[in-house]
Order: structure tokens, then C-alpha cells, then sequence
């Protein structure tokens, strides 16, 4: 529209206090810069001359710049929500190992809380009180082949996969700490027989024994032989320096109380 | 990230929330690491940085601001960040030689200048939160994204570009006649 039309045309509208799309669009062809030169000076003159026009403009103005101020600041909350989200996935990231780690112990304690509830014995009982599972106590694990993979393994309570790896010493005279290992991998997957049979193997060793009688007093206990398990606990109570003397003496206690 | 500007733009343009995310979050540990080893600051005044940086560089695209589009986003997001981090930790006296980071951006982070929440700006905002559809879209996208009426006709369903300048006018005419009603 050439600059007096258009400048006739608002001359026109600007008396009246509505705003129309016409000079909504005037005043952005102001703003953007898509007026002649000629235009320009022309609407400066209209704005300079008529307040009412001029009310109008700066309303234009402050309606726009409110607009892009409003989505500005919405921009940078959504920043924000980008910011919480990255930090929750983080931490989820971080301690998904252990989050992992507590769901598998729940899936397993809560199996086993139902099966102790529902079938313990008063000797399942002692035997849980008394049992501890023996600890890792290999320092140098390269020395023997599989043995680190079962070490990894049984302290994950992996003991299927660890009696895997264990096997192959179960008849060698050479390693006997993967027996025990491989004896406490039975006990917890309840072949307690197979643990038994390396446990009577291994009295014969001699710095294992006193592990090995133990045990075997625990096995017979949870075995609900009764009789026998006082038998191997007086035993071991009469073994001076025996290394389980006071657990012996106080499981019999228990026992025959 | 080797991201140029020129790679970015029309994806950042679309308004593409998932590419933009992606981009926030993969430029930012860079930017937080080089602002505290430069500037010393603390992490907190380093994320304010960066979220204002990132703003900045993302109005710009929409604006047409960057005139070196070959420059990686990267450069450009710490050729703000030197300029910004002194805002944010109100020390206007740190100096650090940065040969490697450019200077043509220093004018183009002039955004949180003008936004003094005023009593106005209160009004419009709160009107703009009320404002229905298809107002809220045609504005936002002329305005904000500046796409143009052909693309926002396009996007609209409308069934060409004057309609779509003519529904952006009658939708700054009801916030005008709202704000003066309030």
C-alpha cells in the first residue's frame, strides 16, 4: 500500500480506540522493517501527531515483546524440567547396580522367609542360628585355573555356578579350600549330602579339621540326628584348642535344654 | 558433539524437543567443565550460565541471529558462555585470554535484559496462559519461533498464508481488549 493511502487509511482508524487488523499490520510492517523509507517517516509523523495512534503502537509493542517474554521464560523452565529429568536418570543409572542388587535379594529372602516360616524345625532353627557361611578368605586366586571365576561367583550367592567352576578340585589332594568352598556351595543349595561326604573327606586334613567336625555336627543337627550331633559336639567340646570349643559348648546347651 | 550450526538449524528450527533436548544435555558437561577451570566458579553459577547460554543460542537460531553458520555449536555456546558466566557471578573485572573462543556472538545474549517482570508483562502472562487454541499456536509460532504465515497456514491447516495473518490479528486484538478490561 503506497505510504499516503496507508497513512490515510490509519488516519482514519486511529480516532477510533479499537485496534483493527489493518493497523495491527501497519505498525508490525513498522517493526519489521517492511516499510519504504518514505512509509517510514510517514508513520513516525501519524505516531508524533495522534496519541491515540501512538497508544496503539506502543500497545503493539508491549503485547509482542510480552509474547516473546512469556515463551522466553516458559523456554527456560523447560530447561529446567530437562535439568531434574537428566538428574533422576543419573542417580537411576548410578545405583541401578544396587537397586538391581536389592531387588535379587528381596526375589531371594522372600522365598526363603516363606519356606523358614513354613518348615522350620526347632533344630532348622539352631542350625540357621549356628551356620555361618565360612568366608573369602583366598588371597591369591591366579594360581589356580576357574578358581576366580568361583570366588566371584560363591560371594554372589551364585553357588550353582560357582560348584561349576569347584568341581574339578573336589577329587584333587592339592587345593582342600575349594572343598570347603565347594562343601558350603552344597549346604546352601541344600545337597547337604554331597557337603557332607567332602566335609568327613576333609577331617583327614589337618588345619581344616576342626571346620570340618564342626560342620558335620551342624549337618547332622539340621539333619535332625539328634543323637549324633550331640556326639560330635561333645567331641568337640573334649578337643582342647579345638577352634569351635565354645560354639559346641553353647549349641549343646541349647540342644539339651 | 561435533555439531556445526549449519547441521542443527533446521532440526533446532522444526522445533524438534527431542533433537533440542538431546543437544542441551550432550553440550553441557563441556561447557560446565571449561567455565569453572576458567572462571572459578562454582557449579551452581556454571549451570545458570549454561541454561542462559543455551537459551541464548537457541533464540538466536530462531531469530536468524548466527552469521557463521560453519562454527560449532560448541565454540559458539562458550563464545556466549565467557560473556555470560560474568553476568551470572556479577564480575564484570574477570579477564581471561581466550584466542579460541569467538567474539562475534558478544551482542547476541541481550535476551534476560528485558525481562523485568513487570505489571504488564504480569498481565500478558497471565492472559497468554488463558489463551485458547488457535491463538496460543499462531502466536507462538510467529512470535517465538518466527515461522512465517505460509508455514504457520501450513501447520494450521489453513488454507493459505492471509489466513493465517489474519487469525495471528485477531488474536492480538483479544489480548489488547483484555488488557484493557483488566
Amino acid at each position: 500500500m503506497p505510504a499516503k493511502d496507508q497513512g490515510n487509511a490509519s488516519l482514519g482508524l486511529i480516532n477510533n480506540k479499537n485496534m483493527s487488523s489493518e493497523e495491527f499490520e501497519y505498525i508490525e510492517r513498522f517493526y519489521e522493517g517492511d516499510l519504504t523509507p518514505e512509509e517510514q517517516r510517514e508513520f513516525e509523523r501519524i505516531k508524533s501527531e495522534n496519541k491515540e495512534f501512538a497508544s496503539k503502537v506502543s500497545d503493539y509493542k508491549q503485547i509482542v515483546t510480552g509474547i516473546q517474554n512469556f515463551h522466553q521464560e516458559k523456554f527456560l523452565n523447560k530447561l529446567d524440567n530437562w535439568d531434574r529429568e537428566e538428574s533422576k536418570e543419573n542417580f537411576f543409572n548410578t545405583n541401578r547396580v544396587y537397586l538391581r542388587a536389592a531387588a535379587a535379594v528381596l526375589l531371594i529372602m522372600i522365598p526363603i522367609g516363606i519356606w523358614l516360616i513354613t518348615t522350620s524345625s526347632p533344630y532348622q532353627s539352631l542350625y540357621q542360628k549356628y551356620y555361618q557361611p565360612y568366608p573369602d578368605v583366598v588371597s591369591n586366586r591366579s594360581l589356580e585355573n576357574n578358581f576366580q571365576e568361583a570366588m566371584e561367583a560363591y560371594n554372589n550367592a551364585q553357588y550353582e555356578q560357582a560348584i561349576s567352576f569347584l568341581k574339578p578340585f573336589r577329587d584333587s589332594n592339592e587345593f582342600p579350600l575349594a572343598k570347603i568352598y565347594l562343601a558350603e556351595c552344597y549346604l546352601n543349595i541344600d545337597e547337604t549330602e554331597s557337603a557332607k561326604s567332602i566335609f568327613i573327606h576333609l577331617k583327614k586334613v589337618s588345619n581344616i579339621r576342626d571346620l570340618a567336625e564342626w560342620r558335620l555336627a551342624l549337618i547332622n543337627l539340621r539333619q535332625a540326628n539328634v543323637e549324633a550331633t550331640k556326639e560330635l559336639l561333645n567331641d568337640i567340646v573334649n578337643s582342647p584348642g579345638h577352634d569351635y570349643q565354645a560354639n559346641a559348648e553353647e549349641l549343646l546347651a541349647e540342644i539339651e535344654d | 558433539m561435533n555439531y556445526r550450526i549449519k547441521d542443527i538449524e533446521k532440526d533446532v528450527k522444526d522445533g524438534d524437543d527431542r533433537f533440542l533436548r538431546k543437544l542441551y544435555l550432550q553440550s553441557k558437561p563441556v561447557f560446565i567443565k571449561w567455565v569453572i577451570w576458567h572462571f572459578k566458579c562454582d557449579d551452581d553459577d556454571a549451570k545458570d550460565a549454561y541454561q542462559k547460554s543455551f537459551s541464548c543460542f537457541y533464540f538466536n537460531i530462531l531469530n536468524n541471529k548466527v552469521k557463521n553458520k560453519d562454527i560449532k555449536v560448541e565454540t559458539y555456546l562458550l563464545g556466549i558462555g565467557k560473556n555470560m558466566i560474568r553476568k551470572v557471578t556479577k564480575k564484570a573485572s574477570l579477564s581471561v585470554a581466550l584466542d579460541d573462543v569467538i567474539d562475534e556472538v558478544k551482542d547476541d545474549f541481550d535476551y534476560f535484559e528485558n525481562q523485568n517482570q513487570n505489571h504488564r508483562q504480569q498481565q500478558i502472562n497471565t492472559i497468554l496462559e488463558k489463551l485458547g487454541e488457535p491463538c496460543k499456536s499462531v502466536l507462538y509460532q510467529y512470535y517465538f519461533l518466527n515461522y512465517s504465515h505460509e508455514s504457520i497456514a501450513s501447520r494450521q491447516g489453513y488454507k493459505n498464508e492471509a489466513v493465517a495473518k489474519k487469525k495471528k490479528f485477531i488474536c492480538l486484538q483479544k489480548i489488547r481488549e483484555m488488557l484493557h478490561l483488566a
